[in-house]
């Protein structure tokens, strides 16, 4: 039985490092998008299902928590009202200023929507299939953020109708980022096996406090500067090291996610 | 036995079933392995080859959902097959409930091992998308090509000396 299983184990390994061989050379890409296509339909209505059946239960659980939310979001709202009209009067008075000072209009941002298909979650990867790809002009590395405009990962693989998102907390995610501090301290933001992120290589000299906003920094060419990531949950700083680590709080929760923008040139 | 149409259906049913359940952010149904406790029950169901198609399949699917580097599933599901296979036909043949227990134990274990190990060898050597890529590969099978060409002419030379 033995020598059974080990031919078959010749026979099966080779067909993997065919298959291996096949997917980096490219020429699995058809069989990979029509694996998804053909399997997207079902996926997808199991998903909102599953999804539905969740958000009742959590609703159902957690009706005085969220009669509790309701009455400080009620609050907060009046607040943030109040910041809105300030706000406004800040944009206008900065719109006068920018005319004043000639300055150039910023290229408008252009927006795919998609919908998430389906993902797979281990203790090292966080990612989703998305319904949109090639053809809608996506490409890797682009931008992809919720519909609150907080980003939420970037697109690792491109397929002609499908595209492969990398969540943030993915683990081998990473995004060039600014705090909105006095410093304007730029990092970076790293997954942390799929449960959370932090921004790494922190100067020790920087000032950075709980609280504090993380957005994009621009730096990487397809994803524009300044889109909400997280904010500053808390500070690691060891004396010896020449960079300190912030671990940051998620602005939206990623494993909930249905609908998805993606920020296109 | 199955038809081929059942077996495929069934296998779409598992991979699918496992995709949502690692995907549901819930930590008791995320740890349930669907395609193992599959491969465990149904050890004697299914003759080698066609649970050899299942895990393929499988590791496929699971590869081209997720963003570990592509291979990482088809090889760990096929080396999680491949150990219980042996461990079955040789040590745990009796199909007994401590038999089951005992192989859906080495199976769980061997699955986060060596998933772990090709995790941390692509982070360590970094065969990810910047070093194994298209390039890389062509460059290799080139190198299979040419040096087979050159054994080739060079074994023709010698048989022919050698006469």
């Amino acid at each position: 039985m033995l020598d059974k299983i080990l031919k078959y184990f010749l026979y099966g390994l080779l067909a993997i490092i065919v298959v291996i061989f096949l997917h980096y050379l490219g020429w699995l890409r058809q069989v990979e998008s029509l694996l998804i296509k053909g399997l997207s339909p079902l996926q997808e209505n199991i998903n909102q299902v599953v999804k539905g059946s969740k958000n009742f239960y959590e609703r159902w659980l957690k009706k005085r928590d969220l009669l509790k939310e309701n009455e400080q979001l009620k609050n907060q709202l009046i607040k943030l009202a109040i910041d809105d009209s300030r706000l406004k009067a800040l944009q206008e008075e900065n719109e006068l200023l920018k005319k004043e000072l000639n300055f150039v209009e910023e290229s408008k941002l252009k927006f795919v929507s998609a919908k998430i298909i389906s993902g797979v979650s281990d203790p090292f990867s966080r990612s989703v299939i998305i319904n949109r790809g090639k053809r809608d002009g996506l490409e890797k590395g682009l931008a992809v953020v919720a519909s609150e405009g907080i980003l939420v990962g970037k697109i690792s693989e491109v397929y002609d109708d499908f595209s492969k998102v990398i969540l943030l907390n993915d683990n081998s995610s990473k995004v060039a980022a600014t705090i909105q501090n006095l410093d304007h301290t730029v990092g970076l933001v790293e997954g942390q096996y799929g449960l959370s992120f932090s921004m790494t290589n922190i100067p020790q000299n920087q000032e950075v406090k709980e609280g504090d906003k993380v957005v994009t920094s621009g730096l990487e060419g397809k994803i524009p500067k300044n889109l909400l990531i997280a904010e500053v949950e808390s500070v690691k700083s060891t004396e010896n090291e020449i960079f300190k680590t912030a671990i940051l709080k998620p602005i939206i929760s990623l494993d909930n996610l249905s609908y998805v923008e993606i920020i296109v040139p | 036995m199955l038809s081929w149409i059942s077996k495929i259906l069934l296998a779409i049913i598992i991979i699918l079933g496992h995709v949502i359940l690692s995907n549901s952010n819930n930590f008791l149904f995320s740890s349930i392995n669907l395609p193992i406790i599959f491969l465990v029950l149904f050890i004697n169901f299914f003759d080698i080859p066609t649970k050899l198609i299942f895990v393929i399949f499988w590791g496929l699917i699971l590869d081209i959902y997720s963003n570990l580097p592509f291979g990482s599933f088809l090889t760990t599901l096929f080396l999680v097959e491949i150990f219980l296979d042996i461990l079955f036909y040789n040590f745990f043949t009796d199909q007994s409930f401590y038999s089951s227990l005992v192989l859906l134990f080495s199976g769980l274990t061997i699955y986060n091992f060596v998933l772990m190990l090709i995790i941390i060898a692509s982070y360590f050597l970094g065969f990810t998308d910047w070093f194994i890529n298209q390039r890389y590969i062509e460059q290799y099978l080139s190198q299979l090509l040419i040096n087979g060409c050159l054994i080739i002419i060079g074994f023709y030379w010698f048989n022919k000396l050698a006469k």
